[in-house]
């Protein structure tokens, strides 16, 4: 598999605090890529920084042979990269099918041509039903679908899904999971970033983690779940002396 | 021009600097802690102007001595005010503030036009021709009232802030309403005391402003561009930088007035909100966020 | 429904179109002028004010470059407003942009602080170079008989037809935009900024295509007023009582509601031009301290406007997008 994007000694401080401290990695081709860390660990800014959401204060990321540091966010989005937030944040006030539209427009030109685009998409997360409904009326767990859709309309080579599980039930989980796999078949690369780690373990082909603004390790699930660094930045150093 | 003029202007602009900051520590106090801008910050100054007018014309109450009860007076119409107009828009978007206290204050400004007309009227105070003077420089003494009484308003506000349990309540606030309810702080008092310390120290700056000002309906609007000027040049929440942004505008506009011509003296004031407002929105003594 | 809108339109237009065949008082007239064009605004205001949620406190900028240039090529160089007019839709075009540019990197009260105060700067300069703009004293235009080219007619009526002129094209115009991508794109914009830059939107262009628009559509208006009333003045035409005034005609109505403005701009002006008869001959400050009124009233009983009232006999006007 080739290289999709390359992360090369990125940097990024908020005022003295160093989020993120030179990390650097791939994203292969088609795969699904954990991205996973204690709270603070840096995660979400490492998405917001290559997402153009904040500027690098160091470092290179290339998208295949294009340098795409700190390009904004909506240019990142016209290279194939999407992203969801944390929270997740449709246009309350609009229809599913509207929010889903907005997204289509990047790459249709006329409405109607993105409305058609926008159904396809709907229909892959199973929102067909609730097309005219407004975005306030969904429930949380339908919310999270409506983000994915958003970035799928976007026809994306990478998704960065910023703990797109988040406050769901363990079937819903379930479900969320399913549809970054459908996503994952359709040949997009995605960066999973969450903290439930039974997810992460089930879905990802590879794991990076994050401490304090650096890579910690780097591999296969199994491995790194195993890995005593990864176990104690968790944790704690109490549990791998227990473990022992 | 020589340097004695240069020094009489500058010092006449950091006495009304004085005053401008007093105003500006009330918008500025009023954002801190309610994170909405009082667009109708100027028309308080107006109203309290009014007021001073008032008590010297109907009840024989000079500007000074009458100027606990303006300041009592106009905290409790802040008070009105809010229980009638803010606390309805707490927690809604943005623009719905804004053209609430816009509202308002065009609403003051055209109340206040049909009860007293257009007509400008002057309180006079037996102070009011009285000067300091030292070397050439010549000081009014409404002046160095004005700017006396606006500082120590702004240190007594100050050390309500840093050392009275009020005071770190509304700083608790004005970090975060929902960390400020976890500590058992009431937000909503201290928004209701915000406000209307705010609109008193507004009150207080148009009381200190009459023996040197003509009073007339539109005077606030003059104070209202001021005051988001000095807010916004010294970092929108920051009662220091409200101060120090109050000075320096005076300054600048009052050589403005008298170097470029005296009807640019606000141009001065703008074309220094916008550079700030684009290169240093947190201002220039805020955080850079 | 369909057909009770179609009648109450087609009723509506041979209202407008008929008015002054019947009425020749010119102050009838002056007050639907007033309406339609208000009416105009504010359709052109919500573009950016309303879709895009960047309450711009600075139109008064462009409607005073609409009134002014036109007015200073006739009256200095004979050219017809009609040339001169498109001169002045240019200028509003050419500082919108560089007004918006900067402007639209500040968000929420920022952003309505900075149009305040780039409103005022143009108040002041049109003040301060009294040699070409008569300063505080304003242009008077006189009146040299009927001629089209110049816009100088001796009835109110032709007017009239301008204003309604304006008005149908600007309302039709936004009609199409609101439903295309400049229409989904400001909505996105007005929803969440960020969520659509994610999602591809350029914001800065979207936000200053509807600025620049808008401020056409406020110059045209300015330079309809100006020959309308043959008198231009920085407080008349600059203020920011004027840009209040147009922002005040949308939210009244319903903002970001395409109908909204018209039937804000008919009840603001109606209403203010009552306080004018029956308070304004005593006092000054009536009319506006009505605009104040309203605004505050609106805010706090219906914030979506009272174009929301007629949302339950019409639920299709509801469901916006849908079909």
């Amino acid at each position: 598999m080739g290289t999709l994007l390359k992360v090369s000694n990125l940097k990024k401080s908020f005022g003295g605090v160093h989020a993120l401290k030179d990390v650097s990695f791939d994203l292969r081709d088609g795969e699904i890529l954990g991205l996973i860390g204690p709270n603070g660990s840096g995660k979400s800014t490492f998405v917001n920084t290559i997402a153009g959401l904040h500027q690098p204060d160091g470092g290179e990321v290339m998208l295949g042979e294009v340098n795409v540091t700190g390009l904004e966010p909506a240019i990142m989005a016209r290279h194939g990269v999407a992203r969801t937030f944390q929270s997740s944040r449709p246009f309350l006030n609009l229809t599913v099918l509207e929010n889903v539209v907005i997204a289509a427009l990047l790459h249709e030109k006329t409405t109607a041509a993105a409305e058609t685009l926008a159904i396809e998409c709907i229909e892959v997360a199973g929102l067909k039903d609730l097309l005219y409904a407004k975005a306030s009326s969904l429930p949380i767990e339908k919310r999270r679908r409506l983000d994915l859709c958003r970035t799928l309309a976007l026809k994306p080579k990478i998704i960065m899904l910023d703990e797109c599980l988040a406050g769901l039930n363990p079937r819903e989980m379930e479900e969320g999971l399913d549809l970054v796999r459908v996503l994952n078949k359709r040949g997009i690369a995605i960066i999973f970033i969450e903290h439930v780690m039974k997810a992460v373990v089930s879905l990802c082909h590879r794991i990076v983690v994050l401490n304090q603004g650096e890579l910690l390790a780097e591999g296969a699930p199994a491995d790194v779940m195993k890995n005593t660094k990864v176990i104690a930045a968790y944790l704690g150093e109490k549990y791998i002396h227990a473990g022992n | 021009m020589g340097t004695g003029i240069f020094l009489q202007t500058t010092l006449n602009g950091l006495m009304i600097g004085g005053v401008y900051a007093l105003v500006a520590v009330g918008l500025t106090l009023i954002f801190g802690v309610m994170k909405i801008v009082n667009f109708a910050q100027g028309e308080f100054v107006m109203l309290g102007m009014y007021i001073s007018w008032m008590l010297a014309h109907f009840a024989g109450i000079g500007p000074y001595e009458g100027l606990a009860i303006s300041a009592v007076i106009m905290f409790l119409i802040g008070y009105l005010v809010f229980r009638l107009l803010i606390v309805r828009v707490i927690g809604k978007k943005d623009e719905e503030f804004i053209l609430l206290t816009l509202g308002l204050s065009i609403f003051l400004q055209n109340a206040i036009l049909m009860i007293f007309s257009a007509d400008y009227l002057t309180v006079t105070s037996s102070m009011k021709d009285s000067a300091l003077s030292f070397a050439d420089l010549t000081l009014t003494l409404p002046r160095i009232i004005a700017f006396s009484v606006a500082l120590t308003a702004v240190a007594v506000l100050t050390f309500l802030l840093q050392k009275t349990d009020t005071g770190r309540a509304m700083r608790a606030c004005a970090e975060s309403r929902e960390i400020a309810t976890v500590l058992g702080i009431n937000p909503m008092r201290s928004f209701t005391l915000a406000f209307c310390i705010g609109i008193a120290l507004a009150g207080i700056a148009g009381v200190l402003l009459t023996p040197m000002f003509y009073v007339y309906p539109g005077v606030g609007t003059l104070f209202n561009t001021t005051a988001f000027v000095v807010v916004v040049l010294g970092g929108m929440g920051s009662v220091p930088g409200a101060l120090l942004g109050g000075l320096i505008i005076g300054i600048v506009e009052s050589l403005t007035g008298s170097y470029v011509s005296l009807d640019l003296s606000q141009l001065g004031t703008f074309v220094i909100f916008l550079i700030v407002l684009f290169f240093r929105p947190s201002g220039l003594f805020g955080k850079r966020t | 429904m369909k057909n009770v809108k179609m009648i109450a339109l087609i009723c509506g237009a041979i209202f407008a179109l008929g008015f002054p065949l019947v009425v020749h008082t010119s102050y009838y007239i002056h007050i639907l002028f007033m309406v339609y064009l208000f009416a105009a605004l504010g359709v052109g205001w919500n573009l950016i004010g309303g879709y895009g949620a960047q309450l711009s406190l600075g139109h008064s900028i462009f409607f005073a470059i609409g009134a002014y240039v036109p007015v200073l090529l006739m009256l200095n160089f004979h050219i017809s407003p009609l040339i001169g007019g498109i001169a002045g839709i240019g200028l509003a075009l050419l500082a919108a942009a560089l007004i918006g540019l900067p402007c639209f990197r500040l968000r929420g009260p920022y952003f309505a602080l900075a149009t305040i105060a780039a409103g005022e700067i143009t108040r002041t300069l049109l003040l301060h170079f009294q040699g070409v703009t008569g300063g505080a004293n304003g242009l008077p235009i006189p009146f040299h008989g009927d001629d089209a080219l110049n816009l100088q007619f001796s009835t109110k009526a032709p007017y009239y037809y301008l204003a309604l002129t304006l008005l149908v094209v600007v309302f039709l115009l936004v009609r199409y935009l609101e439903k295309e991508k400049v229409g989904l794109y400001l909505a996105a914009i007005r929803e969440d900024q960020d969520a659509a830059e994610s999602l591809g939107v350029k914001t800065m262009h979207i936000k200053l295509l509807a600025f620049m628009l808008s401020a056409a559509i406020a110059a045209a208006g300015g330079q309809i007023y100006a020959f309308t009333v043959a008198y231009i003045d920085p407080d008349g035409v600059a203020s920011i009582n004027l840009s209040i005034e147009i922002a005040t005609v949308v939210i009244v109505g319903g903002i970001g509601r395409l109908w909204g403005p018209v039937l804000g701009a008919a009840v603001v002006i109606l209403l203010t031009e009552l306080t004018n008869i029956y308070l304004g001959a005593m006092r000054s400050g009536a009319s506006l301290g009505m605009y104040g009124l309203l605004l505050i009233i609106v805010i706090l009983l219906r914030p979506d406007g009272l174009i929301s009232l007629f949302d339950r006999f019409d639920p299709e006007l509801n469901k916006k997008g849908s079909k």
